[in-house]
């Protein structure tokens, strides 16, 4: 009897503190899922270094391909149209309309997302449950382990496993960025949607750029990574090429499941070459480039910029 | 036919098939208009320098009184269906055949350069860092956060870089 009485009062005690990361991690592995998978339309403020824009989402799934439009509310009306394999940018205020095309690589099947990893990189645990957008949501924070990730906090809705909050801090534990959903529907059908964002070119006189991209093996290139980032993995390799008077560069992408590190490597092509390395903050995200040679290297991602400085600093030309 | 002059201009068409449809199309004079109406339509929506639908005239006339010059292509690429290649310029003259290169080509040559007929005359200003921003956005991965929402780097750079 005592045996029973102490093995309930070690599951109890147990029980609640062994799931619960695992719960985390599950839920985190929940949300990356739906947002590929979900139909759904919803209102988001994005907040950064005192500034606020309100902006509309919508995402659906028609014959098996994703479709995705951004819309800001607030000030020029700045769109982001994404389908299978195109991503249409709209800036109004210089008339100019990018489009990204991707040859192989189909946007909608991005890589798959690795929550499992995370742990290994971040502590993840459970924080108190708060309610967002009229729905009760679960709150999970992931605190990183070394000087190369920031600090995130998520706040999904448990029964549908879309982010409705999302917090990104510096290495000081400031905000940098967030953003959170005032309104959000999920489910049901958009009907003529897919087809109106299929369709959607500006009216009026826009300048067109258009970028090209297709998958290489990136050990062919004649490059190499000197200092890899720890929990980084090479997860995309790519030529790109912006316009028919630029030469084609390389877009490599590392990941560590949560933040990414984009790395474009560009003949420098009549560009006048850095004397010093550069480093800056657009917006959001942190830009680092140097010159190596007669080649440009730009490494920019969501993350602090020792990352940055650490894997640029680190990739050379071995030919 | 119409159906397949579309087919072509989206490159969607085996390379046997694209030149099956272009020695049908110098013949026949419905599809002739069929393809510069699509073309039309195709200028009108990138935003080029639209061109008349009656553009054949005009096109054949500026020909006869500049030097050939066509798209820094490697010649080498065109050897083959010559004949057809001649018949095809015959009826649409240079700027057509630039994008007929393009087409065909795009289905056997892996190059980036197919992607860019070059035009003359097109130059193409790149705004750097915002190309590489909306490049960064769509191909990383995405991670728990809906991926759409991820696009607002790129488009509040805007503001911010307008305002200051």
């Amino acid at each position: 009897m005592i045996k029973v009485f102490l093995t309930a009062v070690l599951v109890l005690l147990l029980g609640p503190v062994q799931a619960r990361p695992n719960d985390a991690a599950a839920l985190l592995d929940k949300a990356a899922k739906a947002t590929q998978k979900l139909n759904y339309s919803g209102v988001f403020i994005y907040q950064r270094a005192g500034d606020s824009e309100t902006s509309r989402i919508t995402h659906v799934i028609e014959a098996g391909k994703e479709y995705e439009h951004l819309e800001v509310l607030d000030g020029p009306p700045r769109e982001v149209v994404r389908t299978s394999d195109e991503v249409k940018c709209f800036l109004p205020a210089t008339h100019t309309l990018i489009i990204e095309k991707s040859r192989q690589r189909s946007f909608s099947s991005l890589l798959p997302v690795q929550t499992a990893g995370l742990s290994e990189y971040y502590a993840v645990r459970e924080e108190k449950p708060v309610r967002i957008a009229g729905i009760e949501t679960r709150s999970i924070l992931l605190e990183p382990k070394d000087e190369y990730r920031h600090r995130y906090q998520f706040w999904i809705d448990p029964q549908s496993g879309l982010v409705l909050k999302a917090v990104r801090f510096n290495e000081h534990g400031e905000r940098i960025e967030s953003f959170a959903f005032s309104e959000i529907k999920v489910g049901g059908r958009f009907p003529k949607e897919a087809e109106k964002l299929r369709k959607k070119m500006p009216g009026g006189d826009w300048h067109v750029e258009s970028v090209a991209t297709r998958e290489t093996a990136f050990d062919k290139q004649g490059w190499q990574i000197a200092t890899p980032l720890p929990g980084y993995r090479l997860v995309a390799s790519m030529q790109r090429k912006a316009g028919a008077d630029t030469p084609a560069g390389q877009h490599l992408i590392f990941s560590d499941g949560l933040s990414s590190i984009s790395v474009f490597i560009e003949p420098l092509a009549g560009r006048k070459a850095a004397a010093e390395p550069e480093l800056h903050a657009m917006g959001a995200v942190n830009v680092y480039k140097r010159t190596s040679g007669a080649y440009q290297i730009l490494v920019m991602g969501e993350v602090p910029p020792q990352a940055l400085r650490r894997l640029g600093d680190g990739i050379e030309h071995v030919k | 036919m119409p159906p397949r002059i579309s087919a072509l201009m989206d490159g969607e068409l085996s390379h046997g098939e694209a030149c099956d449809v272009l020695s049908v199309l110098p013949k026949e004079d419905k599809l002739r208009a069929q393809w510069d109406i699509y073309h039309l339509i195709g200028d009108a929506i990138r935003q080029d320098q639209v061109h008349d639908v009656d553009m054949i005239d005009r096109v054949m006339g500026q020909l006869s009184h500049e030097p050939v010059l066509l798209a820094p292509r490697q010649p080498h690429k065109l050897r083959g269906g010559s004949n057809r290649w001649a018949m095809a310029a015959g009826v649409a003259g240079m700027t057509l055949v630039g994008s007929l290169f393009w087409l065909i080509q795009g289905g056997h040559d892996n190059g980036l350069e197919n992607d860019f007929p070059a035009k003359p005359g097109t130059v193409v200003a790149v705004n750097d860092m915002q190309h590489y921003l909306l490049a960064h956005q769509a191909f990383a991965p995405r991670g728990p956060v809906q991926g759409g929402v991820h696009y607002i780097r790129t488009v509040a750079l805007q503001q911010s870089g307008s305002a200051r």
